[in-house]
């Protein structure tokens, strides 16, 4: 399983304040680059605390069973059991 | 109360909750009784705990606050405590899904996150992550008429030095647009009243119940190409794949039963072959898929 990096930073913001964008440059700052692939890194390997895999890893059902109000009632039990861990 | 007997995963099933599109069977001996009642709060020798469950090494409980409460023990009993407003279909949604998964490993079998049909006698599991498309391709390959032996949750045993599959139930979960896309003109049940995923019977199931011998496992991933490619996976790169996907892997830490599950997953990788097959994420072309495993991989 792709276990997410140990690192936890809260990122906190109004919508549209610019998150995403300070996500890839944080992913960029934390990720060892080298020469040959200077790239931006895609959103899709920036792990984000709503990730599937991550309520998955912690979850003893698959997320695709539960409703989303179920799945936004545990986030902070998911959380509270990743930062544990 | 009526009590049903069933055969799942190999095991004789009594149980107090029917499981419709089942076929009742006959027998006098019960490997497995399901029944309704109070669950206990929490498991005396609790070794594992997390978001809605506590384990030990025979006991398992579930907890899910819309649904209800289901205790698993001994590898024999499962107590389910339903909530007020839950409908038979969740119930047996859970049922058949993660408190399968605990009983299946209490009694020693290695369950993998995988869906699995049966080719010239002989079972090909497709595993993979969520939404990799596991059930899709199952789905379309039991269209084409290869008979399904299970979807989602594969179990898997030893048996005589070989690496076996067991039937599970005769349904195969997707979600509405593939649904639509596989089976437009059809009605079928939603597994829960609020998700849009459906019920799907399979009109050919394998009903063998001394297991299947599992000959291929195919890791299907989404990525981000555009085409689509099979290539086999060998050696050393076998097992890792196979030990990432352990049916919810994080019941089993607590069991203390990791290397009697590893001797079965290097049995397993020196017994199958393995292909490591990419698609693109989006969309994805069911019938390209079909066709590739097909004759890349099923009739070679």
């Amino acid at each position: 399983m792709n276990r997410p990096q140990k690192i936890i930073i809260w990122l906190v913001s109004y919508p549209k304040s610019g998150n995403t964008w300070v996500r890839i440059f944080l992913k960029h700052i934390l990720t060892e680059v080298t020469v040959d692939d200077p790239g931006i890194p895609s959103l899709n390997d920036i792990p984000i605390a709503s990730n599937r895999s991550l309520i998955y890893q912690f979850l003893s059902t698959a997320s695709s069973n539960l409703t989303h109000d179920e799945i936004r009632n545990l986030q902070p039990a998911i959380h509270r059991e990743f930062s544990s861990h | 109360m009526s009590k049903f007997n069933y055969q799942i995963f190999g095991l004789l099933i009594r149980s107090s909750l029917e499981i419709p599109g089942l076929d009742e069977i006959h027998s006098e001996y019960t490997d497995v009784n399901i029944l309704f009642g109070p669950t206990p709060d929490h498991i005396a020798d609790l070794v594992l705990s997390g978001v809605l469950f506590e384990s030990s090494r025979d006991e398992f409980l579930l907890k899910l606050p819309n649904v209800g409460n289901y205790y698993v023990k001994a590898g024999n009993l499962i107590v389910i405590d339903p909530k007020p407003n839950a409908t038979p279909d969740e119930l047996r949604l859970f049922l058949l899904g993660s408190v399968f998964g605990a009983i299946l490993y209490q009694r020693g079998f290695t369950p993998l996150h995988g869906s699995s049909v049966k080719v010239r006698g002989k079972a090909i599991i497709i595993i993979g992550r969520s939404a990799s498309g596991k059930s899709t391709l199952a789905a379309s390959l039991v269209q084409s008429g290869y008979p399904l032996i299970s979807d989602d949750l594969s179990a898997i045993l030893k048996n005589s030095g070989i690496c076996v599959i067991f039937p599970g139930t005769p349904f195969i979960k997707l979600w509405k647009d593939t649904k639509d896309l596989l089976f437009p003109e059809e009605y079928y049940k939603r597994v829960r009243p609020q998700i849009n995923k459906f019920n799907i019977p399979s009109n050919a199931h394998s009903d063998d119940s001394n297991g299947v011998e599992i000959q291929t496992i195919i890791h299907l991933e989404a990525s981000k190409t555009n085409s689509y490619h099979t290539e086999s996976v060998n050696g050393a790169c076998k097992l890792p794949i196979l030990r990432e996907h352990l049916f919810r892997d994080q019941f089993v830490t607590g069991m203390g039963m990791m290397n009697h599950h590893f001797d079965l997953l290097s049995s397993l990788s020196n017994q199958a072959k393995i292909y490591h097959v990419r698609r693109p994420s989006l969309p994805l072309d069911i019938e390209t898929l079909k066709k590739l495993i097909i004759n890349e991989i099923l009739e070679k």
